[in-house]
């Protein structure tokens, strides 16, 4: 099971909201909210080291679905099934709500007009929020340079060639498990 | 991918060449289907299930219902499946396609996660994760990329993108905060000149 940590009612409870909080914002892909959820599992609550936290987010992409799963494995790793169900369930929950409205709404002649403002409104909000995430995975990889050029290496293959990126992660997988780290 | 003949199924009053779902059940194993062949995004695979291979929607209402999904608050697939569920078996229908979405995989990587956790102790464990890590890092800036080529270098957009950077990666500003300020701000901005555009396109 996850080490030591079990987390009481309350705290379960926090989590939740924490990530229900967050959902409203997941617009850019739950990937954009990797640096908000680090300052709080991480660096605020002590949940989880930035091993794990990285882990996570390897574990979820090398696995079908979709990428907001990551959340789940951390949740896993934070309280075991509880703290899967909490930050699954936060950042899907809300989600629900708006999209059960507007498919009632049906459309209204000014509502497309919103829609364009709030698509070409947010979309730049979650490009930075996506780098910030960039950002700080990039800057506290856990291997240093071994990392780095594995990283580099991938985005090159990415970039000229069409080979599926489940491929490259287990391919990564296999190099790192024979890496002296 | 060849697209299935179309089966004889009862059309309602929708067009001739869109498929209605039979019944929840078949909308949970669809969105089962998409999730399970999804690696790092399920926009593709929910395209060819949906309007290639299943007709359920024609490419312009595809677009459409996702481009407003992309709006919404949460993530994307997650209102998409609630556009879809609701607008053929309400509740029920949305239901099942979330199940089918989230459930199963989310089922599928804890089972991976626990494997690769009772496996720990071995040094060559934490280098593989070690590696597929910094790969996913790879595939994680290679997305960051591709979505900063939909802002056609637009000033608006490229100054909110690096403002927002800025103030999350190395002034640790929370989400919240950053759509207060950032997120409000550009999206006034955008209304303006959608406002203006339709203006123009009328005058």
């Amino acid at each position: 099971m996850v080490d030591g940590a079990r987390l009481d009612g309350e705290a379960l409870l926090a989590l939740f909201t924490h990530f229900a909080s967050l959902a409203l914002f997941a617009t850019g892909g739950a990937i954009a909210l990797a640096s908000d959820i680090h300052r709080y599992v991480v660096d605020q609550h002590g949940y989880l080291s930035h091993n794990d936290f990285v882990n996570s987010i390897a574990l979820a992409q090398a696995s079908p679905g979709p990428n907001l799963l990551y959340v789940t494995v951390m949740g896993w790793y934070i309280a075991g099934v509880p703290g899967a169900l909490a930050t699954t369930l936060g950042l899907t929950l809300p989600a629900l709500l708006l999209p059960m409205a507007i498919s009632r709404l049906g459309r209204r002649p000014r509502f497309g007009l919103w829609i364009r403002a709030l698509q070409n409104g947010l979309s730049p909000v979650a490009l930075g929020l996506m780098g910030a995430s960039c950002w700080l995975l990039l800057s506290q990889s856990p291997g240093g340079w071994k990392s780095l050029a594995i990283t580099g290496v991938t985005l090159v293959l990415l970039w000229r060639t069409r080979v599926p990126p489940v491929l490259l992660i287990l391919a990564a997988g296999v190099l790192g498990a024979f890496l002296p780290w | 991918m060849q697209s299935q003949p179309p089966t004889p199924s009862p059309a309602k009053e929708v067009a001739p060449e869109v498929e209605v779902p039979r019944s929840a059940t078949e909308m949970f194993l669809a969105f089962t289907r998409i999730a399970m062949q999804s690696f790092g995004g399920a926009l593709a695979m929910l395209e060819r299930e949906i309007v290639q291979r299943r007709r359920w929607m024609t490419p312009q209402d595809f677009l459409g219902v996702y481009a407003i999904s992309q709006v919404m608050p949460g993530p994307t697939g997650i209102s998409f499946c609630v556009l879809l569920g609701d607008r053929h078996f309400g509740l029920r229908g949305v239901v099942a396609a979330l199940a089918g979405f989230v459930a199963v995989p989310a089922v599928l990587v804890l089972v991976i996660t626990a494997v690769f956790h009772s496996l720990q102790g071995l040094p060559s464990t934490q280098g593989a994760l070690h590696g597929m890590g910094a790969a996913s890092v790879g595939l994680i800036v290679h997305t960051a990329w591709r979505m900063a080529r939909g802002l056609k270098g637009s000033r608006r957009g490229v100054a909110i993108a690096l403002g927002t950077l800025g103030v999350v990666a190395v002034a640790h500003w929370p989400v919240s905060a950053v759509v207060l300020t950032f997120g409000l701000g550009s999206v006034l901005l955008a209304w303006r000149e959608v406002a203006v555009s339709r203006g123009a396109s009328r005058g």
